[in-house]
């Protein structure tokens, strides 16, 4: 078993292979030295909420204790899934059974020019651009942050609790453009303006050069301001570079079916560079999340390791601490249509929080939330579970009542009879 | 090991590691023959840190209710009165000054005396509001001060059911619940206000018991019910005469002993004949069918009880006859004093009935009524005052107000409630016109707001306290924590004022626990034995008293017979049958009144947080159920354009407030319920001060017209 | 893993008296408003008379537990012996991914920012305790024990309601 990657899907691959009692080998193959690395805990990191020992959950005897074979720092060079073998960047070639694609993605590099080879560019999402982040974030009192995604918005904010300046760019039109309500949006926008951060939205940086101290940026209208540095929180990309892409069907990412293996037998994928199945729409969507990498590991493993097993398939989802609130999306906030209907109810300052709820007929596909989050568990596996709901029928249901009225009384806990 | 004795300290693991030690003693929240539930108190550092139901304690088990959970809010709450406290502004004002014990105790007997010298010692009233621990003490005191004026929360709860038990039986008892084949509850929910029924009641329905339900509502009982009554409140009366028209019809009834043990059984017959179950059904709302299911299953079984509770049968303008006809089932089917039936047991302590005797009556009576003069409410309320041993407390603000027939100038209440009163406003009002009022404790309520003097008193945490409970246990508790800052109990109270204002009462000058074994004298207990034993102590060789009394020397009746037909009531001129009268104001009694007023309001339907006016300060009970609310049916709310969680007014002829609506169908429809203990609202304006049943002096706290409409902003 | 802990609860008997939910707030000493780590809710069926199922959950404990799962630096964490899921607050970053993945809203926040959650009173039951909760229940509806005892405890009782009930016909 040759697994290309060292990230939670392959951990748990790994895991649950060994697990089911598969005795073989297992080889792991990967580009970085040393133990498994989260990317998601690369703000925390940065916001001192961990030690770095802690970036790395799995730690250094995993590997030892479930009897796998490092090939560290070996970037695979080529993929011969015909043959199946692979190709190593040092010129090794190692054949395989079956093997496991979790090669995980990387920050995307925008077009922008001047950023490719610039000094001041700081990509987050490996542990060595962790580390060069956090250098640069030391000295810094200015800092363009490009793209408000799910990592801006968090390097936006921890730049702005060690007292620099924020700009934080999108072209899009909102903050959070993938998975965030414009009304959900717009309110973390106030917020983060609030706590003294500028948000440009519908605005792209448009160069980049060296600048007296730092760096120059050029905005449209011809605007140029310097700064320290420019983090890169433009989306990530799956890393597919060492794969024809003739051999294997490719979508956005690796497309896999319920077993997480792709289009050639005995090659499967899991984790930020696959692409399985998203619940909501009954389509492959690339839903790159750590608890999914991990979940389709643990699926790829165990169909690898003989026992045959489904992926029960997951649905966009989203919840991260924003300052002293707690932002929730899930599903699908911005579905249209003639039977979409959107319930709009309370302000995250007020208790129960902020709910923006998206009903297709009586089926509730989208949550976008702000604080209240008490039941947002419940509300994803309803989400999930496509459950319709009728409120003459659910009345007095805690969820049903927080999810229609998000109002004073907090429903989780109620006497049968108030 | 740090880490361990750590986690032993973060689970508040008692043992010598932590230095948590557990204390035993009881609740005091609610007090009765089903509640006072067994806790072990967690103490470090002479402070409460977590409390927990005994699970040797037979009353309860090791269970204990949300209430009795958040003891610690109770003791330790920010608004705990530390000292005594003199009002240096006007009534009503939060503009008081601390003084010391001693100075308060003077202050009062100075002026108590006074108005003994003055007008008489009938003139102070004393009384206690829920507390009932410390009334036989209260009691003496009052009377060994020379006042007959006893006036407690008992005016407006449970003793109504023992005059409706006097009239007709001479006594009473609860359901002997384990040899009864069938259960008739007449609105009880045990699951909120009784918790250690719940299981047993439970275990003996899954051990073959039959239970039927009488309540205006759906409840956790309901499960268990094999049918469930859904009466119209008010009309409990003729649904008791509905079933005993079917149990007569259908020959179910006990012929034997209703011809040798009754008196007045043909004017009985022939008056339940009208109350056919369709005439029945007309006035209750209950389906006909159900109310024969009711009728024969109860007659049918092999023994059958009562369940009632303190007052939602009798908190009705026709409150005593309602429950009259309720009991009157029991001795109709046979099933008076007799095993699974209703058993009576004679009053041990504080009503709790054992097979153990004591000298309680003696203790809080050492002087007749006769030799005193006439008590609060005796001309108005007759019946009730030849039948019950305390003054009726709703005629108090009425005979504050009037001076008739003599004054009344103080009063010395062992924490009261205001709002207790039907048109509380009045009772507020009177309130002020007082010499003197002194209010006993733990808070500065709104009610101790108006009096001249608060002293502190202390929870059952804080203090010694002799309980009785069912089954022969008995528990004389000690403190688990000295008093908070200078309150102190209410036996200690009561003993400190007897020094200076009943001087010659000899018994009381020796003392709390001397009292205490003088009356336990009988029993063969002493309060040094019970202190040996901090969880209880059961008293396996009491002897229960055996059934079927009355066959040796009869009922204690005028008849010496159980009476369908009261002699007290023809004796006073009123209709001796437990005839059926609508509600005051009802949709039948008041159709006009009912045009505007369309729904029947019940005040009271019990919540699992609360008890009373008891628990708000506790957070963790707040919380649960935050703002007031009235539940009210979803046909009459969507009619009236109400969604569940709007702003609502409710409103009946007197008054009106805000609440909000709690849309639910388990409630009957035309009904709307509220409860009743909240202080942010004024529950008690909405009644008339004398919106009262006439037999008991009961206010009619449900069964009232209202109508709801919903707030437009 | 030796014996798996588990709650057992019988919806048929919950009353709905939240005892249980003051009593976990009385052991774990939450200042913090309506914080609980049991919660009961009401679910209401029906026409008048309508039925009442209270439903009092706490962490259920799963056996395969999504926010053991989800959680990013490991916090979360099984005790071998008995299966209890647990948190080590020490590593917990305050991500509430486990939030989101917990269909049942056990765990909850406290004002540090980090999960608190049910840990079935492990502590107490290492010492011969019953969990806060289930210590309190006033009708039994909640109770405690080794998974495969309650199993066979489930399995005995629907047995016999089927002899019961074949009985009767």
């Amino acid at each position: 078993m040759l697994i290309i990657g060292n990230g939670g899907a392959a951990i748990h691959a790994v895991t649950a292979a060994r697990g089911s009692g598969f005795e073989g080998e297992i080889h792991m193959v990967s580009d970085t030295a040393g133990p498994a690395f989260n990317p998601m805990l690369a703000p925390y990191f940065l916001k001192g909420a961990l030690s770095w020992k802690h970036c790395f959950p799995f730690g250094r005897d995993f590997y030892q204790n479930h009897d796998v074979t490092c090939h560290f720092g070996s970037p695979v060079e080529h993929l011969d899934a015909p043959n199946k073998s692979v190709l190593l960047h040092n010129k090794n070639r190692i054949s395989f059974d079956k093997c496991l694609i979790a090669t995980g993605a990387s920050a995307i590099l925008p077009p922008v020019p001047g950023l490719r080879d610039s000094p001041y560019a700081f990509p987050l999402r490996t542990a060595d651009s962790t580390i060069r982040i956090q250098k640069a974030m030391e000295s810094a009192k200015k800092v363009i942050v490009l793209g408000a995604s799910l990592v801006g918005v968090k390097v936006a904010e921890i730049l702005n609790k060690r007292k620099a300046d924020v700009v934080l760019l999108d072209v899009a039109a909102q903050m959070l453009p993938r998975g965030a309500h414009p009304l959900a949006a717009a309110k973390l926008r106030s917020y983060f303006e609030k706590h003294g951060i500028e948000v440009r939205i519908g605005c792209g940086l448009e160069g980049m050069d060296q600048g007296s101290e730092g760096v120059c940026c050029f905005f449209p209208d011809q605007i140029m301001e310097e700064a320290d540095f420019v983090a890169v929180c433009a989306g990530i990309q799956p890393n597919l570079q060492f794969i024809d892409p003739a051999e294997l069907q490719i979508d956005q990412a690796i497309l896999v079916d319920d077993h997480m293996q792709t289009s050639v037998n005995d090659l499967y994928a899991a984790g930020d560079v696959c692409q399985a199945m998203n619940r909501l729409t009954d389509k492959h969507e690339w839903l790159g999340t750590w608890g999914n990498a991990c979940y389709q590991g643990r699926v790829a493993g165990l169909n690898m390791a003989g026992e045959m097993t489904s992926y029960e398939g997951a649905i966009p989802q989203h919840i991260s601490p924003f300052f002293d609130w707690i932002y929730a999306q899930i599903g699908d906030v911005n579905r249209q249509g003639r039977n979409i209907s959107t319930v709009i109810s309370g302000e995250p300052e007020k208790a129960g929080g902020y709910r923006v709820l998206v009903y297709d007929k009586d089926v509730l596909v989208g949550a976008n939330c702000i604080n209240g989050l008490e039941n947002i568990g419940a509300i994803k596996k309803a989400i999930t579970m496509q459950t319709s709901w009728d409120p003459i029928e659910m009345k007095s249901n805690c969820i049903a009542d927080g999810l229609l009225r998000g109002s004073v009384f907090r429903h989780h806990n109620s006497s049968n009879h108030m | 090991m740090a880490l361990n004795k750590t986690l032993l300290k973060i689970n508040k693991i008692p043992g010598d590691e932590t230095g948590i030690e557990i204390k035993k003693t009881i609740c005091g929240i609610c007090e009765g023959s089903t509640t006072s539930c067994g806790v072990n108190a967690y103490i470090k550092d002479g402070r409460v840190i977590k409390v927990e139901g005994m699970p040797e304690f037979p009353q309860n088990q090791g269970t204990l209710c949300a209430k009795g959970n958040a003891s610690r809010q109770y003791i330790y709450n920010k608004e705990r009165i530390l000292a005594p406290l003199r009002r240096v502004g006007k009534r009503g004002s939060s503009d008081f000054e601390e003084i010391g014990w001693d100075e308060a105790y003077d202050t009062i007997a100075e002026k108590l005396l006074q108005i003994k010298a003055e007008t008489g010692p009938e003139s102070v009233v004393f009384g206690a509001g829920f507390t009932k621990w410390l009334r036989p003490f209260a009691q003496r005191l009052g009377i060994s001060f020379g006042s007959p004026n006893f006036a407690t929360e008992s005016s407006t709860c449970f003793f109504a059911t023992e005059v409706a038990a006097k009239l007709t039986y001479g006594y009473w008892g609860g359901p002997d619940l384990s040899n009864s084949g069938c259960l008739l509850v007449w609105s009880k929910n045990v699951f909120f206000s009784a918790t250690p029924l719940a299981k047993k009641l439970i275990s003996a329905w899954k051990n073959g018991l039959k239970i039927i339900e009488v309540s205006p509502m759906a409840t956790h009982l309901t499960r268990y019910a094999d049918v469930r009554l859904g009466l119209r409140p008010g009309t409990d009366g003729a649904l008791a005469l509905g079933m005993a028209h079917i149990i007569i019809k259908e020959g179910l009834h006990d012929a034997k002993f209703v011809a040798e043990w009754t008196t007045g059984f043909d004017e009985y017959t022939a008056y339940v004949e009208k109350f056919t179950p369709e005439k029945t059904a007309a006035i209750t709302g209950v389906p006909a069918s159900f109310i024969k299911r009711a009728a024969r299953l109860y007659a049918g079984a092999n023994a059958s009880s009562i369940m009632t509770s303190a007052s939602p049968t009798v908190h009705h303008t026709n409150g005593v006859q309602n429950h009259r006809a309720i009991i009157a089932l029991c001795g109709l089917t046979g099933n008076f004093d007799r095993p699974g039936g209703n058993y009576v047991v004679p009053e041990t302590w504080n009503h709790v009935g054992t097979g153990v005797t004591t000298r309680h009556h003696e203790f809080t009576f050492p002087r007749s009524f006769d030799e005193m003069p006439p008590r609060v409410g005796a001309d108005q309320f007759p019946i009730w005052t030849s039948l019950i041993n305390e003054s009726q407390s709703m005629y108090l603000p009425q005979q504050i107000l009037s001076q008739k027939p003599y004054p009344i100038r103080g009063l010395v209440a062992f924490g009261y409630n205001h709002r207790m009163w039907p048109g509380s406003d009045v009772f507020l009002k009177a309130l002020g016109k007082l010499d003197i009022f002194v209010d006993i404790d733990l808070f500065m309520t709104d009610t101790a707001r108006q009096a001249d003097i608060v002293l502190p008193a202390c929870s059952s945490f804080e203090r010694s306290q002799l309980h009785f409970y069912p089954g022969n246990h008995v528990i004389y508790t000690q403190p688990a924590i000295d008093p908070l800052g200078e309150s102190k109990p209410d036996s200690e109270i009561i003993f400190d004022l007897a020094k200076r204002i009943a001087p010659d009462d000899d018994l009381m000058q020796h003392g709390y626990e001397a009292c205490l074994d003088w009356v336990l004298k009988p029993a063969g207990l002493t309060v040094e034995q019970l202190k040996r034993h901090p969880s209880g102590l059961t008293i396996s060789n009491a002897s229960m008293p055996p059934y079927r009394k009355y066959e040796e020397g009869g009922f204690p009746t005028p008849t010496g017979k159980m009476e369908f037909v009261s002699s007290l009531l023809r004796q006073a001129g009123i209709q001796p049958l437990p005839v059926y009268n609508e509600p005051a104001l009802s949709p039948h009694s008041e159709p006009v009144l009912a045009e505007q007023f369309p729904l029947v309001l019940g005040t009271g339907t019990r919540l699992p947080m609360y008890m009373h006016s008891r628990t708000f300060r506790n957070k963790w009970n707040r919380d649960l159920h935050p703002h007031p609310t009235i539940t009210i049916g979803s046909r009459d709310a969507a009619s009236r354009g109400i969604s569940d969680l709007d702003d609502v007014i409710l409103a009946t002829p007197r008054s009106s407030m805000q609440v909000k609506a709690r849309v639910t169908d388990t409630i009957c429809p035309g009904v709307v319920n509220i409860y009743h203990g909240w202080s942010e609202i004024e529950v008690n304006h909405l009644f008339e001060p004398d919106y009262l049943d006439p037999i008991s002096g009961f206010p009619g706290f449900k069964s009232l017209l209202c109508e709801v409409k919903k707030v437009l902003h | 893993m030796d014996k798996k802990l588990a709650f057992w609860f019988d919806i048929a008997d919950c009353s709905g008296c939240l005892a249980c939910v003051v009593a976990c707030q009385d052991q774990n000493d939450f200042k913090a408003p309506d914080m609980a780590l049991r919660q009961v809710s009401s679910l209401e069926k029906g026409e008048y008379p309508a039925t009442i199922a209270n439903i009092s959950l706490a962490c259920m404990h799963c056996g395969d537990a999504p926010c053991l799962m989800v959680c990013p630096t490991g916090a979360i964490f099984r005790h071998n012996a008995t299966g209890v899921v647990d948190v080590n607050r020490d590593i917990c970053i305050g991500c509430h991914s486990c939030e989101m993945a917990c269909p049942f809203g056990a765990p909850k926040f406290a004002q540090d920012g980090k999960m608190i959650k049910c840990d079935l009173c492990i502590t107490r039951i290492e010492n011969g305790m019953k969990p806060a909760c289930v210590h309190t229940c006033t009708t039994g509806a909640l109770r405690f024990g080794y998974i495969d005892d309650l199993a066979a405890e489930k399995t005995r009782s629907a047995s016999i309601k089927i002899l019961e009930s074949s009985k009767e016909k």
